[in-house]
């Protein structure tokens, strides 16, 4: 009953534009006064405790790491290679702005940062070349995805720490699905364009000197995803040390090419101080909640009803994949993490799925949610971007769901794909 | 009223200086912590175990900062419901009874946070140089920052009742940082 009416409240909460983190606290704190069996104290006993976690750091590590990558200007950079790479290709920028967000992904963990980041940088050549500016933004929003799937990733930080995993593995675990999506979209990008669907500039391929050129001005951008995929692969560092060595490189990068200076630096480090403050301040209020939501034995019970529906474990995964995609379009992205991880895990190991494979599914539902109506973070930042209207954002989005899903469904019925860098590190068994 | 609001307001943003400068150090010492674990262990072969723990509770003291630096900068994360189609008076009024209930829960929390101190206070770190109650690390900042967040939360829900009433709504806080498209994160200020 009170239970139910904490749900309650936290909806309402949400719904008068109660940021989540004190609607969830909040709530929580409402149940226990309800209920009268648990003092108050709790809360506060579990709230800092419980970011008293090694791994955690790394989310405010990559995130800095991110802002210094981005201040360093390697975006065009980034997108200069690409174009020699790809760009005579049919779709031409189209295919250029997703090869760029696969590299960028390389060094940034959270989507809006390749969106906001690499995002004006691809719009405005884009927008340059004549494509219209729709296009551009969905393109943009799309491939941006890719960002928190490839290594390294906030969101798999948070899931990892929740489901207790370790998050190297699920680092690796994402490398494939994440090259993946890529082609998927270059794949529907290309479709597009031959079909006459988009009107896409047609540009010679680039020389072998050209290509080599670009090559070398990108290396100092490459330098910095091979230095994690080799410290993850290698297993000689952990995913925290890597994020230092990252802010270190990126650091050391900047200063080195003029790019950076102390009051850039300084400004980094404020914006990390608030993005990462304001984003695990979220993990720390939602501490209380999972804990009344465990106490009442709701992952449990969720495990026996949905057992009771099937057993099959791809019909289960299907029902949670279509649930998660229904959540994930109302829902704020790390508070649906909180919630449904603690309460579909029970299920998920009960079923024998592997909970690192879980986890990619559940970031890529979460990740789609982000790009859809009507409350899409990625969607929002793109139409600011590109300046367009909700209307224009959304029907130029939507064929771009059909490659997103296509990948949802490689990523949920082949594990082996997903699993395979992961087992790789720990020879063969895992 | 509005004198007094502007001197209010002018108090929380000494508040939010010294916060980001104690959280911007905080920020660098996490990275030199680690930089500094990364080199003892790898090159020195010598690993420091007690800075990793200084960087964990580095970390936990720059979340409870950031989280209030976030309070001034409305950088927390909400969802954009049906409230920014009302009338903006109305609108005031919606966030005003929200803000109500932000400070409800910070005050709430602070007497907790001030018992579980106590508790906390009998525990000490467990691999740095100098043994530290843990308190230190968990009920503290926690107090500080609830304390720190309950003024600003008072701040702005006077704000909202101000324009609520009809009358001039007071500054912000901190206004959003500039140079929105190098900035990678969060709209920021979009209340008005």
């Amino acid at each position: 009953m009170s239970l139910g009416l904490m749900f309650l409240i936290f909806a309402l909460l949400v719904l008068i534009e109660v940021p989540i983190a004190f609607a969830m606290t909040l709530s929580a704190v409402c149940y226990l006064l309800l209920e009268q069996t648990v003092p108050l104290t709790i809360v506060v006993q579990r709230m800092a405790p419980g970011l008293d976690s090694f791994p955690l750091l790394a989310i405010p590590l990559f995130i800095l790491a991110g802002n210094l990558l981005n201040k360093a200007g390697l975006a065009s950079r980034i997108f200069d290679f690409a174009q020699a790479l790809v760009g005579h290709v049919r779709g031409s920028l189209g295919h250029v702005n997703v090869v760029a967000s696969l590299i960028f992904a390389g060094m940034s963990g959270v989507a809006q940062a390749d969106a906001a980041g690499l995002g004006t940088v691809e719009i405005k050549a884009m927008r340059r070349a004549g494509f219209d500016a729709p296009f551009s933004a969905a393109v943009t929003a799309a491939s941006a995805i890719i960002g928190p799937i490839i290594p390294p990733s906030v969101i798999m930080v948070i899931y990892a720490v929740m489901a207790q995993v370790s998050v190297a593995d699920i680092f690796l675990a994402g490398i494939l699905p994440g090259i993946v999506i890529g082609l998927l979209l270059m794949g529907l990008i290309y479709f597009l364009a031959c079909t006459g669907r988009i009107t896409a500039p047609v540009y010679p391929r680039a020389s072998r000197a050209e290509v080599g050129s670009s090559f070398i001005r990108a290396i100092p951008a490459l330098l910095a995803p091979i230095i994690l995929v080799a410290g993850l692969l290698s297993g000689a560092a952990t995913p925290t040390e890597l994020g230092a060595i990252t802010v270190i490189y990126a650091t050391v990068l900047g200063f080195w090419d003029r790019e950076l200076n102390w009051q850039k630096l300084l400004h980094c480090v404020q914006e990390t101080l608030l993005t990462a403050g304001v984003l695990v301040f979220i993990i720390s209020a939602a501490v209380p909640f999972g804990w009344v939501v465990s106490v009442n034995n709701v992952p449990a019970q969720l495990a026996d009803f949905m057992l009771s529906l099937s057993d099959n474990r791809y019909v289960i995964l299907f029902m949670i994949n279509l649930l998660l995609l229904v959540v994930g379009c109302v829902m704020e992205t790390t508070a649906i993490l909180l919630i449904a991880v603690p309460a579909l895990l029970p299920l998920i190991l009960a079923l024998g799925v592997d909970p690192v494979h879980f986890g990619l599914i559940v970031v890529l539902n979460l990740l789609i949610g982000a790009t859809t109506p009507p409350f899409g973070v990625l969607l929002f930042i793109m139409m600011d971007i590109a300046r367009i209207s909700f209307r224009q954002m959304i029907r130029a989005m939507a064929p771009f769901y059909i490659p997103l899903v296509l990948a949802l469904i490689l990523v949920t019925y082949f594990p082996d794909f997903v699993l395979w860098l992961p087992r790789l590190l720990h020879g063969g068994i895992g | 009223m509005f004198a007094f609001m502007a001197q209010y307001c002018r108090l929380l943003r000494t508040i939010a200086v010294l916060e980001k400068v104690l959280g911007v150090l905080l920020i660098l010492n996490i990275v030199i912590n680690i930089g500094v674990q990364v080199f003892s262990r790898y090159v020195l072969d010598y690993p420091l175990i007690w800075v990793e723990e200084l960087a964990t509770y580095s970390f936990i003291w720059a979340t409870f900062i950031g989280a209030s630096l976030g309070l001034k900068q409305a950088r927390h994360v909400k969802i954009e419901t049906f409230v920014g189609r009302l009338p903006p008076r109305y609108q005031a009024w919606v966030r005003a009874f929200g803000l109500l209930a932000i400070l409800v829960l910070l005050l709430t929390l602070l007497p907790q946070a001030w018992k579980v101190m106590g508790v906390e206070g009998r525990s000490l770190s467990i691999s740095l140089p100098v043994a530290i109650p843990r308190s230190w690390f968990y009920s503290i900042p926690l107090l500080v920052f609830a304390a720190s967040m309950a003024l600003s939360a008072l701040y702005l829900l006077l704000a909202e009742l101000m324009a609520a009433v009809g009358q001039t709504r007071p500054e912000p806080i901190l206004f959003p940082t500039e140079d929105p498209p190098e900035n990678p994160n969060q709209p920021a200020w979009e209340a008005q």
